[in-house]
């Protein structure tokens, strides 16, 4: 607390001379020129000291000495104005000029030295997608410069989960990515921060909007699995090339082929046409009430949301009990208030309150939709001639009966997400002087439900007479149709609460301007269980001054508490310093082209604390214990715990930043930004270099080291008419991580090292072809992998010690887990208003392991095969040696093919149409007569297409589980 | 009215801030996390019942023989001799195969480096060192206590070291209880250091530890424990595998004698003899110990691996407090994890002492039971389960469509399986039960071979007739020449000893690379009943050991995990990996 005082005395200190009174009168008009009326005009520091436009737009202020006012208008934007020569001033609102919530701390767009982007409600608003995070596609990258893991969410100040949110709800999200924007946020923020604003209500008006869309979700990157009679052949063919008997005889294979056998023993089932519907449904409906008065202003959303699964309702509806269909319902409700509560006195309420239940089968997603890729058609029945569900020995499930038969589950989350901030003005005592104050708190429960039960299943085994060769099947039921069994519990809760308070000074005089603010601040997270608390407190000093409007600087200074370090060591200090040149408003800057030319440079240190409690201190604990004694008796066992970690640091990430800020002619504005990491104090592994004969795994060191380099370009080019306007906006990212240091010990060749290569690089053998007989196995190298037979993948000897084995694994390709490039562009016009939105968005430089059991990797430990082996490359047989694209069939575990080679690596690039908004707004003259301000019909489209090299599954997702969809909807959006 | 509703406005605020819940906390104390009830080691060493706890989880290093925690993947070290396979899927193909053991070594039945599966020598060393050096700080206990327990820490610990020394050779001494921060940097010790390190060690404990326990004790670690445990080391240290003209495979730990003495000397013989001798004569003085016989063989030799305190196990392992067939180390065995080859079944005498040939006619006809007697050696019954002998309350069905050969996999296989240790798996359900790290008959055999290889194998005689005289089968025959004698000792540890990690190390010290090579072809046997009658029809067994087919000396011992060899620490990996 000391620090705020001193702070407070440095403010108190300063004063200015000037004391004259200065009238302002002026007008405040929208980006198409039309008057905006209930605009909320203040001297920038004194907010007291305010008035509000007309209806014409104009407005009087008088004000003590009027540098700088704040423009507040519609939905909690703002914006800053500069007052030159005359008293008259004309204030034209446009985005380009708003102020950036950065959290703890706010700025100007034109003054900001951070590196920080931000998308506002009409960008979040036109995606088709559902999810909030999708806002940011196409214009970063969620894994902000390379950082995947641990972004900080922050929803109105505090720190929230965003994804429960509807879009609706959100003004604006800003993007911090360099130090002088994430050390606001200590040692939560080194992965980069979100900033979520909530929208809130408006002064002398009154708008409600209603939207309701209906959509539908088509599964899209099915893969396709092999029928019967494919797999009946290809397993044939494995074990042929196993070297093992056959399983089906000619006369089985036949059977299949022709599909008339018995189908208990001879069952052809595409289990994903079965138990998959056509598509998903969704309903949303959205209401929002905005407006307010001089006193209060509201802001009100109720949004209601309902997924409807992609199950068959032949089968989700099978047990007259119960439905098992996937619904999800939602219902947000949330009310924003902003109450005068004195002339200086400004109290702002928050409130989010949901309720949400996910019904579904009582299965795992693997239970279904895993079991539809991996068991094979020719398995068994969904339903046996006898009534039963099928099923055989080997699998002892069956995927229908898991979304029929099982009962279903249920969660129903309830929240509460609240804050309420009170800002009192206090140039009563200091001119300039304010103080903020706010408490946040956040509950979160959701209970899950169930009613359980169980089947029967039947299976049915050949039985050949040795001596006819009839067959016959020999049946036998497992499992029992049990009764429901109810089960109830609290699956999961917590609370989250927070506090700060906030000295603010903010004075503006003849071209120069100084923001100083101190701030404590508190937030703790208590979810059920011991040790699973996190808590956190800082001080926070910041300083921004500006010098004659060309020169900018920022400092700050983030000493930071967090409750998982040690014991009198909780605390570290993360600074910034930041600095931008405003060349346009140099007096020898004349160009009319440019509207606005800055360079900004930032270096600071932000930190990340996602470590475990107690990680420095060693516990003993209970062991498995002891039965000495010729009895049951029972010696308790205690044991030493994990060993402690010597010193607890917090990863800290050393963050430089170079940016260019453009405008030209008011319509292309351009970003760039080039930047450096080194993350150090990274958690690594500690057993690589010592002894086992320590007899206890070794605890984990604060000592790893990456670098991240990259750069950002964004572009956007807006052109506005009245009957025509349209933009152009793309951006582009490349970041190249780089291991450093990593403790992983001796490496017998340099080329196994993980140094000096990108996070999450590749490693695997070089693959050079098959095997083509015993003799070419006999005069090749051994490979210590398994037992090669003709066929198996023949791998590179890279470091000539003519033994194949994991020495031999090279970095190829990229990164697995972050791709280097990733861009978006974005495309829209509106004429006569009929619009056009469309979102392009791509990876390249990144690499993908195409191992996907069943469909990438058959047949092996009994999974099934896809058509991508079968037809749609060239396997390795005996009569395609030459052709072969891919190793020979085998049903045995064949460690030797099924590893990371370069068989297996592909290339993860992609672009995907993401999105796709087509509008039509009703002309003025037709709904005005309806006493409709709006009424806009749109379709939209979410993830239409994309260009990969990827068959089958998604380079985004290359697991089984739910289907990826294609989502279509379609709206009507009302504006009273 | 404005300065009231300011005045509400923040007193609610700063109510709030207060009063909100107990969590809410400022300044420093916020950050203090709810208070810990977890105990440091000064708390374990302040009171003699911590103390005793730390110390059980010491016995609890000792490893349990039967199948747990993934080791060989869920199989028992028989199932990778000649005496027992493992038809599981994924079952022990590999061991020792074509995959390069030493970098994965996942089907390995023993790691340096592993501590949790209870593989590894090392948590239990590192155990053992934290307890003798700290319990002297306990004021509970007297000098006295303090002193045995810690002699019991010390065989636990040389107990340790005598199978780093069967499985690798001569190992780095692990002379305490390290930090990692502590240079490790001890280079191999070789054999003969190795040997008398380990030895030196157990005489230590031998001097302090009581020569029994009373039954409420049953299972600490005794002077007797002490004495046998140093005739199984010196008589493996011994055997050829070390004690030879030529290394069993060439290389650098070969040319630094860390595999083996770099010599042969018949002393060494000499010297196990001794340690068994002097047990015998220890033996003599104190009792406490003998072979359970109460007269009726069959349930003597069960008595004598199955039952706690029976005065004839001498170290054991009690992870377990009674026998309870849902435990993975029991279920496991119905998966097939170590079903008996004929291999094993065809080591049994007749009951009269003569071998067993299915070329006689006779023998043939009848190979178990003839009138329903049995007509073999007692322990077969005990060891494996057999067809029409007594089983779940009637008689086992092995043949093909019995309701054992249906019932499980293993039978299937083989036409046996194990029944040591797991009876039937539903009448001992309850009992409490250990797994026989050490028995009395494998020192008197071990006795009878140390005699045997000084040339005196008249005195070797009386040792193997106590062990089958309690298995009501006659004398052995006199008058075999040393290597007669020295297969028959042998094959006589396996009729008594089968399934107790005992064979696994016979063929390796004897150097029997003639067996390891045999386990490509196991058989097996399938019955057929017609009638009453059966027929028996000999099969081989379906695993083909790659490691037997592609079988090297160098398998003789393991490899040194290569993560442990990389850490450059001064490991030399053993030669031929």
């Amino acid at each position: 607390m000391k620090k705020a005082i001193y702070i407070l005395g440095f403010v108190v200190g300063l004063t200015f001379t000037s004391n004259a009174q200065k009238k302002i009168t002026g007008k405040v008009k929208d980006q198409l020129g039309q008057p905006v009326a209930g605009a909320l005009i203040f001297e920038a520091g004194i907010s007291s000291n305010n008035t509000l436009s007309k209806e014409d737009g104009t407005f009087t202020l008088n004000t003590l000495k009027a540098d700088v006012i704040e423009v507040v208008y519609a939905d909690a934007k703002s914006k800053q104005v500069k007052i030159k020569g005359d008293n008259q001033v004309e204030i034209e609102l446009n985005r380009s000029d708003e102020i950036v919530n950065m959290g703890n701390a706010r700025i100007t767009e034109i003054r900001k030295t951070q590196a920080v982007t931000t998308v506002d409600a009409d960008e979040i608003n036109k995606d088709a997608s559902v999810a909030v995070s999708d806002a940011l596609m196409g214009v970063t990258p969620l894994a902000i410069r390379g950082q995947k893991y641990s972004t900080l969410i922050i929803v109105d100040g505090f720190p929230r989960p965003w994804g429960y949110l509807a879009k609706e709800e959100i003004e604006s999200i800003s993007v911090l990515k360099d130090a002088a924007a994430t050390a606001l946020w200590g040692a939560s923020g080194a992965n980069g921060v979100i900033v979520v604003t909530t929208r809130r209500g408006s002064y002398n008006a009154k708008k409600i909007t209603v939207d309701y869309k209906q959509g539908i979700g088509l599964p899209i990157n099915l893969p396709q699995m092999a029928n019967a009679s494919q797999y009946a052949k290809a397993v044939n063919e494995a074990l042929y090339y196993d070297g093992l008997p056959a399983r089906y005889s000619p006369a089985d294979l036949d059977a299949f082929a022709s599909g008339t056998g018995d189908p208990d023993l001879y069952p052809n089932v595409d289990w994903m046409k079965e138990g998959l519907g056509e598509h998903s449904k969704n309903h949303q409906l959205n209401m929002t009430f905005t407006g307010g008065g001089e006193r209060i202003r509201y802001f009100s959303v109720i949004n209601y949301k309902n997924d409807i699964g992609i199950l068959d309702p032949k089968y989700t509806e099978y047990d007259g009990r119960f439905s098992t269909q996937e619904k999800n319902y939602s219902l947000n409700i949330r009310t924003n208030l902003d109450i005068n509560a004195t002339k200086t006195t400004l109290v702002k309420l928050t409130m989010l309150g949901m309720l949400r239940e996910n019904k579904g089968p009582n299965s795992s997603d693997a239970a279904i939709y895993g079991n539809m890729v991996g068991i094979p058609s020719a398995a068994f029945p969904v339903f046996t001639q006898n009534g039963f569900w099928g099923s055989d020995n080997i699998y002892k499930t069956n995927p229908i009966a898991n979304i029929a038969s099982v009962g279903y589950s249920k969660k129903n989350m309830r929240m509460l997400q609240s804050d309420m901030r009170i800002i009192q003005d206090l140039s009563m005592v200091v001119t300039g002087l304010s103080a903020e104050a706010a408490v946040s708190y956040d509950n979160n429960a959701t209970y899950a439900e169930s009613q359980k039960k169980s089947y029967a299943y039947e299976v049915n085994t050949p039985v050949i007479d040795p001596v006819s060769g009839a067959v016959t099947k020999n049946s036998a039921v497992f499992g029992d149709e049990s009764s429901l069994t109810y089960t109830s519990s609290l699956s999961d809760q917590y609370i989250r609460s927070g506090a700060e308070g906030k000295l603010i000074y903010n004075r503006s005089f003849e071209g120069n301007m100084l923001n100083v603010s101190a701030m404590y601040k508190q937030e703790s997270l208590i979810p059920s269980g011991r040790n699973t608390t996190r808590k956190k407190q800082y001080l926070l000093g910041t300083v921004g001054y500006e010098y004659k409007d060309r020169y900018l600087v920022d400092i700050v200074v983030n000493h930071y508490g967090t409750s998982v370090l040690s014991q009198g060591d909780q605390f570290r200090t993360y600074p910034a310093v930041s600095a931008g040149w405003l060349i346009s408003n140099e007096p020898f800057f004349t160009s009319k082209v440019f509207d606005l030319l800055k360079l900004r440079a930032s270096w600071g240190q932000s930190g990340l604390d996602n470590l475990d409690y107690e990680l420095d201190r060693q516990f003993w604990i209970g062991g498995n214990g002891y039965y000495f004694k010729d009895g049951n008796v029972a010696y308790g066992g205690t044991k030493e715990g994990p060993l402690a970690m010597k010193k607890l640091n917090p990863e800290t990430g050393d963050k430089y930043n170079l940016g260019l800020d453009l405008k030209v002619f008011n319509k292309l504005a351009f970003t760039a930004d080039v930047f450096y990491e080194r993350r150090s104090d990274i958690l690594v592994s500690g057993s690589t270099t010592v002894s086992s004969a320590i007899g206890i795994p070794l605890p984990d060191i604060c000592a790893g080291v990456n670098d991240y380099k990259g750069y950002e370009l964004s572009m956007a080019w807006n052109e506005n008419t009245r009957a025509f306007n349209y933009y152009v906006k793309g951006n582009f990212s490349f970041v190249k991580s780089d291991v450093v240091e990593n403790y992983e010990g001796y490496k017998p060749y340099d080329y196994l090292s993980r140094k000096g290569k990108p996070v999450g690089q590749f490693f695997g053998l070089e693959a050079i072809g098959y095997f083509n007989d015993w003799d070419d196995i006999n005069n090749s190298l051994t490979q210590k992998f398994s037992d090669v037979r003709p066929g198996d993948i023949k791998y590179k000897d890279q470091n000539n010690d003519h033994v194949i084995d994991q020495y031999d694994e090279v970095a190829k390709g990229y990164s697995t887990t972050i791709p280097e490039i990733y861009f978006g562009l974005k495309l829209g016009f509106e004429y006569r208003g009929f619009g056009v939105d469309v979102l392009f968005q791509g990876v390249t430089n990144y690499s993908r392991v195409l191992n996907t059991a069943s469909v990438y990797w058959p047949l092996r430990n009994n999974t099934n095969i896809s058509e991508w082996y079968l037809n749609g490359n060239t396997r390795w047989t005996e009569t395609t040696k030459e052709t072969a694209g891919l190793p020979r069939l085998s049903t045995l575990e064949n460690a030797n093919n099924f590893r990371n080679s370069t068989q297996w690596l592909v290339d993860g690039s992609y672009v995907t149409l993401r999105n796709l908004n087509v509008y039509y707004n009703f002309p003025q003259s037709l709904t005005g007569k309806i006493k409709l301000n709006n009424c806009q019909i749109y379709a939209r489209a979410n993830d239409l297409f994309s260009l990969d090299h990827v068959k089958y599954l998604s380079p985004e997702r290359l697991s089984v589980g739910y289907p990826d969809l294609t989502a279509l909807f379609l709206g009507l959006k009302i504006n009273f | 009215m404005k300065k009231l509703t300011k005045y509400i406005t923040f007193s609610s605020v700063v109510l709030m801030l207060l009063s909100g819940c107990e969590d809410l906390k400022f300044g420093n104390d916020f950050l203090e996390k709810s208070t810990s009830t977890d105990v440091n080691i000064d708390e374990v060493y302040s009171k003699k019942v911590y103390a005793e706890q730390a110390l059980a989880e010491v016995y609890r290093s000792l490893p349990e023989g039967l199948p747990v925690l993934g080791r060989l993947k869920y199989c028992m070290l028989e199932s990778i001799t000649d005496l027992a396979d493992s038809p599981k899927s994924g079952g022990i193909v590999d061991y020792f195969g074509t995959s390069n053991s030493a970098t994965g070594g996942g089907n390995l039945a023993y790691r340096l480096d592993d501590d949790n599966s209870g593989r590894g020598p090392c948590s239990g060393i590192r155990r053992a060192y934290l307890f003798i050096e700290n319990v002297d700080r306990v004021p509970d206990m007297t000098q006295n206590e303090k002193d045995i327990r810690k002699a019991e820490a010390k065989l636990i610990i040389a107990y340790h070291n005598s199978n780093m020394l069967r499985y690798y050779g001569g190992m780095p001494w692990i002379s305490r209880s390290y930090q990692p921060q502590d240079n490790f940097t001890t280079e191999r010790l070789t054999v003969e250091e190795y040997v008398n390190k380990i030895v030196a060690l157990i005489d230590e404990a031998a001097a302090v530890l009581p020569w029994s326990v009373p039954a409420a004790d049953d299972g600490r670690m005794t002077k007797a424990a002490a004495m046998a445990l140093k005739v199984r080391v010196l008589l493996f240290a011994a055997s050829p595998l070390f004690n030879d003209d030529q290394p069993y495979t060439a290389g650098e730990a070969a040319d630094k004698r860390y595999v083996w003495y770099g010599n042969k000397d018949q002393a060494r013989w000499q010297r196990a003899l001794d340690a068994g001798l002097d047990f015998m004569r220890e033996k003599e003085e104190n009792g406490q110990y003998d072979l359970v016989k109460t007269g009726n063989p069959r349930a003597d030799f069960q008595a004598s691996h199955f039952n706690r305190n029976n005065g004839e196990i001498l170290i054991s392992s009690r992870w377990h407090t009674t026998y309870n067939a849902s435990l993975m180390e029991f279920k496991q065995i119905s998966y097939g994890v170590a079903v008996s080859t004929l291999n094993l079944v065809d080591m049994f005498p007749m009951a009269d002492g003569t071998d067993f040939n299915w070329n006689n006619p006779e023998h043939a006809a009848n190979p178990f039971f003839k009138n329903g007697k049995p007509v073999r050696d007692p322990r077969l019954y005990e060891t494996c389960i057999v067809n029409g002998d007594a089983y779940a309350g009637r008689k086992a069905e092995c043949y093909i469509g019995g309701r054992e050969y249906k019932k499980y996999v293993m039978i299937k296989y083989t036409g046996f399986s194990i029944r040591k240790f797991y009876q039937d798996l539903t009448t001992n359900i309850g009992k409490f039960c250990e797994w026989p790290i050490l028995r009395l008959p494998e020192i008197y055999l071990s006795i009878a071979e140390a005699f045997n290889e000084m040339g005196r194998s008249a005195e070797a005689y009386p040792y193997i007739n106590m062990v089958r005289q309690r298995a009501g089968m006659p004398e052995l025959n006199t008058g075999l020449d040393q290597s007669q004698l020295r297969e028959a000792i042998l094959r006589e540890r396996v009729l008594e000893l089968a399934y107790e990690e005992v064979r696994f190390f016979d063929l390796t010290r004897w150097k029997r690379s003639d067996i390891w090579k045999s386990t490509y072809n196991l058989s097996g046997l399938e019955i057929t009943k017609t009638g009453s009658t059966f027929s028996y029809n000999h099969v081989n067994v379906l695993n083909k050991r790659n490691s037997a087919l592609n079988w090297d000396d160098h398998y003789f011992l393991h490899p040194i995990p290569v993560t442990e060899v990389n850490k450059k620490y001064g490991l030399i990996q053993n030669p031929g990996w």
